[in-house]
């Protein structure tokens, strides 16, 4: 550890943390980022740039970081894009440098750089154009090939994430002088605060400088700060917590890195926890960016921002350079020099590029430092700075040995989150930053991120707006005294680019934008900074331009001659910064990504041995194999035989159940069917149909009326929500006056149905002898309260789904699994036999019942030869609009049965009715098939479909044709209905 | 496959095994529950009507009022679930008497799983799904709300300062609110405890 002072920093030096870097063995320090260690290690070539695979190193000592991006962690752990200075170093840490082949020190697509005229803005668009056909197969692996960062992972991430809520008062974002002052004055009132930071330890740039607050360290006043805070009930304090985003209504996003300084979480914790903290109010104190300056290969390792080098000598204990140059328009650059001086580093020259009059004063204060007013043209060196050119306002030029470069540029605000509700910043010309302007209901913004840049600035600013924070939630309290500080000064005088540069001067590290690129892209029309971003990339990819976009903005106001105000600013979004896919999902991936809905038989069913298939949220099942049957089909076959021969049990739970209630009950469903439902009688079921406003067919179903006032209304599986979704917007929106109640029962009723010839037999063993169910007392769509044997209620409908005798028996849900049960074990001398929805859709396609596939959307009633059902005596949603001509047009496609004419041939859902004789093409076009089954009844495939003039050409054989498999066969039209077309069967 | 998924009530404890659990869970069963919903300008009478029968007045706002054995949950303007032991009179005739023409009433007993949460890390636990202020400042015993835990709608209710919640979710969800909860208490620690017949 060549590089480490020997002496102070935040770190522990009693706890070793070895650590590998491109495989070699290192160690560093608990307290340490991997960047500080790796410095300390003197590793200074870090990775390779993303166009010229330059050498790069590290640039700065935060989230901004655009150069030092390492893949950390391996396998199914391996993590892309992590910036080393983020990085908190542990034990066991593996990080790998990346975008470099075969190696970091030797990179072959180096030469990149040689062909760099090449290489210019817009140079994607301008190489690869033509041939077009070259874009997909050629040019776009290439390009992937050698651009882009890191490389994901391509297992399944092993690791566990999580999504939480928290509320307060204030949420203060930063915690260094002016987001603890500010933590500390709201949670004296009382105020709930939250107090959040991205890095592992908080106290921001207290942690970095040699200053002192009343007396003492900074980092001291800090830890006593973080201390009160600490020991107030409601305060939360999040370390490694990055606040990532601003939404509405006093929503943050922020992003948790929970156990992301350990190897592998602890069992049971997760790795990240993404957080949405709710607040009333908002304390920004996100600090500011050092800009760089624009030099020649101001991208050289070795080449750091100034406070980044302050951080490391004093956070850190590491000097980055042992013979440093200083380049800086401003006075903070000159404190960089005297903290290099004070670790024992030595400074060859500080170079400033404003006024001599300025340089010479500040000068006095070094007496033992060459203070040079003028520029650095340019830096010199092969995988590291070596030297610098320098030239002085007097136009002598010096060559100075150096092996760090440290450069400021003044400081940019860091007031992403300020825009991400829309509003842009304002540029302030008197200290050449931009400064927030409107912002986000609830936010304040204080210290160096409201261009406060001074320690003194960011504590009194801190203070006050904690203390307004607080006031607008209804706490009072009162400003502390203020303390005394170090006095400083944020002076600077802009210096956007060098006047004479040495080599590429870039803007853009992580895209590897240089000033030229700039030029070029304005000279060729790209003048808007919106434009300016996409053509050249500045301000792309995973740094999203933190240390370039305001450079980018001033040259570019430059060239146009232009002022920076007038050249605006590009939108920030969240997230600030990069956040992982699985942090956003949490507990919802693989089969929690959405809630599954289980059936009240879904245990029993599943000890049958049943395969289930997803049916909107629920998991329902399609068949119950036997031993010996391997497939769906051979199970289905025998379901429906059983169900057309002895009897049949299926759970038919899913369908909505809404129990409508109140004087005016009968009015309101009246309103919704589009049936009558006037005449229905207490104790009987009815078919309904529903339509949309739009005269199209919205859904069918049954209304049961229990009592005088109290209808039962059953919807089909997949629209029960927008049934009681569309039953609430009446009632509430159109017809407010009427006295109805109705809630769903979906879940109160375990609802199962008893289908097959010897439906009744079973029946009569599980309900109370007492019970009737002959035809006389129970006929076909009677509905009832009946008792089962061990005199528990439950209700009874006589409705078939299958065309056979059939019911449905309905139990409370919790009774559903025990129903079932007895049900099953009642008939088996009956020959009973569990069927799902497979069985369930060939036994409703041999009856012509529709479904889904035909309410689809765009059927009307009169396609589904319900026409005659309309009533014309009442009023109905769907009525007016459902009379259009285009919707009772005979020749609409209609529904019709279709059967194959070869009885050996195949048919298919979705394919299309043709002309026997007619071109197979979509002029020759009419209709589709909608549902298609093979009937182990009919011992043949059969079919709905939806075909012009459908009903009138009973008999007509019509050629049935996949054009995109490659298959048709002819089907002769028929009734709908396949079974039982007089409804003996079910009456029986 | 399928069954595997099908996560099953079970108690013991489940994540963390050291120390005290973070999170203690109990279904509460054998509970009787109807929607209750006034009819149109009836609810001061529905109220009044409650209020001499059971000796609780449903709430007008997000809070649970408790009678001799019956207790009336706040689930919207003029909208309750009144909650109540199993007994075997029909709890929805039993409620239908006392409210007459002035609420429609519908038994919902079989509708959904009753859960109780206790323990020192519930809030934490509860704030990883559901969206509102549990802070004491915000959220107190016998505050109601009516919102979703995990994407699922629910019914939570504080019973007691310590703070335990009740938490009512429709039982064909409940399997994917409780894989969610044990997911979310593993860190801490669960305990489950056996179900237990529900008490007031």
């Amino acid at each position: 550890m060549s590089s480490r002072i020997a002496q102070g920093g935040a770190i522990n030096r009693q706890q070793v943390c070895r650590f590998t870097f491109d495989g070699a063995g290192y160690s560093g320090y608990a307290g340490d980022s991997l960047a500080s260690a790796l410095l300390a290690n003197d590793i200074r070539l870090v990775g390779r740039s993303f166009k010229y695979h330059r050498p790069r190193g590290i640039l700065s000592a935060g989230s901004e970081e655009p150069n030092a991006l390492v893949e950390l962690r391996s396998g199914a752990r391996r993590e892309p894009n992590t910036r080393a200075t983020d990085i908190e170093l542990y034990d066991g840490l593996e990080a790998t440098s990346q975008n470099r082949w075969p190696s970091l020190k030797f990179d072959v697509q180096a030469i990149n750089g040689l062909f760099s005229p090449l290489f210019v803005a817009g140079f994607y668009y301008k190489t690869f154009m033509w041939p077009a056909s070259f874009w997909e197969k050629v040019y776009e692996p290439l390009i992937r090939r050698a651009a882009g960062l890191g490389r994901a992972a391509l297992e399944a991430d092993p690791d566990h994430y999580e999504k939480s809520w928290a509320h307060c008062d204030v949420l203060v974002i930063g915690a260094g002088p002016a987001g603890l002052a500010a933590a500390l004055t709201a949670a004296r009132t009382g105020a709930r605060v939250i107090l959040a930071d991205e890095n592992f330890v908080l106290g921001g740039r207290c942690l970095a400088e040699r200053r002192t607050i009343d007396g003492q360290p900074a980092a001291d006043w800090a830890a006593q700060a973080i201390a009160e805070l600490r020991s107030m009930p409601d305060v939360r304090l999040f370390p490694r917590t990055t606040v990532f985003g601003v939404f509405d209504d006093g929503v943050y996003g922020a992003v948790e890195r929970v156990n992301d300084h350990l190897p592998v979480p602890p069992e049971f914790q997760p790795r990240q926890r993404v957080w949405r903290f709710i607040a009333k109010q908002a304390v920004l104190a996100s600090g500011a960016i050092e800009r760089p300056l624009v030099f020649g290969n101001n991208d050289l390792p070795g080449v750091m921002l100034a406070g980044a080098v302050r951080t490391y000598l004093n956070r850190y204990a590491v000097l980055p350079g042992r013979r440093a140059v200083v380049f800086t328009d401003n006075d903070d650059g000159w404190t960089t020099a005297a903290d290099l001086v004070a670790a024992g580093g030595q400074v060859a020259a500080i170079v400033d590029s404003r006024e001599p009059v300025i340089v010479s004063e500040l000068a006095r204060r070094f007496p033992d430092i060459q203070a040079i007013a003028g520029e650095v043209n340019g830096a010199r060196g092969g995988r590291h700075v070596e030297s610098v050119e320098v030239t002085s306002r007097t136009g002598t030029s010096h060559r100075i040995d150096c092996n760090l470069v440290a450069m400021s540029g003044g400081w940019s605000p860091t007031l992403h989150l300020t825009s991400h509700k829309g509003n842009r910043p304002r540029w302030d010309e008197e200290r050449s930053i931009f400064v927030p302007d409107m912002l986000p209901t609830g936010m304040r913004v204080a210290g160096a991120a409201n261009g406060d840049m001074t320690l003194g600035e960011a504590l009194v600013t801190g203070f006050r707006q904690g203390l307004t924070a607080a006031a607008s939630c209804g706490f009072s309290g009162s400003m502390p005294a203020l303390p005394r500080v170090t006095e400083e000064s944020a002076r600077r005088v802009p210096l956007w680019r060098v006047r004479q540069a040495l080599g590429k001067c870039f803007v853009d590290f992580q895209n590897d934008v240089t000033t030229d690129d700039v030029e070029l892209a304005e000279h060729e029309g790209y003048r808007s900074i919106e434009h300016l971003k996409r053509y050249t990339t500045l301000g792309m990819a995973t740094d999203q331009g933190k240390t370039s976009g305001v450079t980018g903005i001033a040259l570019l106001a430059q060239r146009r001659s232009i002022p920076v105000a007038a050249t605006g600013t590009t939108t920030f979004r969240p997230p600030y910064t990069p956040v992982a896919m699985g942090a956003l999902a949490g507990h919802h991936r693989g089969m929690d990504f959405r809630p599954t809905r289980y059936a009240p038989s879904h245990r029993w069913a599943s000890e049958l041995g049943a395969s289930f298939t997803e049916s909107g949220p629920w998991l329902r099942a399609q068949w119950f194999p036997r031993a010996g049957e391997t497939d769906w089909f051979e199970p289905t076959c025998r379901e429906v035989k059983a169900v057309r021969s002895t009897v049949g049990l299926c759970d038919v739970s899913t369908l909505g159940k809404i129990d409508v209630q109140g004087p005016d009950a009968l009015k309101f469903i009246e309103r919704l069917y589009a049936n009558n439902f006037a005449t229905l009688a207490v104790g009987r079921t009815r078919y309904g149909i529903m339509l949309r406003e739009d005269g199209f067919m919205f859904d069918d179903g049954t209304a049961a009326r229990l009592a005088e006032n109290r209808y039962l209304i059953t919807t089909t599986t997949a629209h029960a929500v927008q049934v009681y979704q569309h039953m609430h917007l009446c009632h509430q929106t159109l017809w407010p006056e009427l006295d109805v109640q109705f809630v769903s029962v979906t879940d109160q009723w375990a609802q199962f149905a008893v289908a097959g010839p010897r439906s009744r037999a079973l029946l009569q063993r599980v309900l109370d002898p007492r019970c009737d169910l002959s035809n006389e007392a129970f006929p076909f769509m009677a509905c009832g309260e009946v008792a089962l044997r061990n005199g528990e209620p439950a209700r009874l409908f006589r409705i078939s789904f299958s065309g056979e005798l059939a019911y449905e028996i309905a139990v409370p849900g919790h009774r559903g699994d025990a129903l079932i049960r007895t049900l099953h074990d009642a008939g088996q001398d009956l020959g009973v036999v569990p069927y799902g929805l497979e069985a369930l859709n060939v036994l409703r396609v041999e009856k012509g019942h529709v479904v889904g596939s035909e309410l689809n959307g765009q059927t009307t009633a009169h396609d589904l030869g319900f026409g005659r059902m309309l009533s014309t005596q009442k009023d109905f949603i769907g009525s007016v609009l459902g009379r259009r001509a285009n919707l009772i047009d005979p020749a609409r496609p209609r529904l019709v049965g279709i059967k194959t004419v070869d009885r050996n041939a195949k048919l298919a859902g979705g394919m299309h009715f043709i002309p026997q004789h007619a071109q197979r093409s979509i002029e020759h076009d009419q209709g589709h098939v909608t549902s298609v089954c093979y009937s182990p009844i009919l011992e043949q495939w059969i079919g709905l479909g939806l075909l012009t003039n459908g009903p009138d050409r009973h008999g007509e054989k019509v050629m049935v044709v996949d054009p995109l498999r490659g298959a048709e066969t002819l089907v002769e039209i028929c009734s709908p209905v396949f079974i039982d077309p007089e409804g003996a069967r079910l009456r029986g | 496959m399928a069954d595997a998924l099908h996560f099953t009530y079970s108690p013991g404890r489940l994540g963390r095994r050291e120390g005290a659990p973070g999170l203690v869970l109990q279904e509460l069963t054998q509970f009787a529950l109807a929607s209750v919903i006034a009819r149109k300008g009836q609810a001061a009478q529905a109220v009044g009507a409650a209020q001499r029968a059971f000796g609780a007045s449903p709430p007008t706002t997000p809070t649970i009022a408790a009678g001799s054995d019956i207790a009336f949950v706040w689930s919207g303007p003029g909208h309750w679930l009144a909650l109540g032991p199993q007994s075997t009179e029909s709890f929805e005739a039993r409620l239908g008497t006392v409210f007459g023409t002035h609420a429609s009433v519908f038994d919902q007993s079989g509708s959904r799983v009753l859960l109780e949460l206790r323990g020192p890390r519930v809030r934490d636990v509860l704030a990883k799904g559901v969206s509102i202020d549990l802070h004491p400042r915000a959220f107190r015993t016998g505050d109601v709300a009516v919102t979703t835990a995990s994407h699922l709608a629910v019914h939570l209710w504080q019973v007691a300062d310590e703070p335990v919640y009740r938490l009512l979710v429709v039982r064909t969800w409940f399997d994917s609110l409780w894989r969610w909860l044990a997911a979310s208490a593993a860190e801490y620690g669960c305990e489950v405890m056996a179900p237990t017949p529900y008490t007031l």
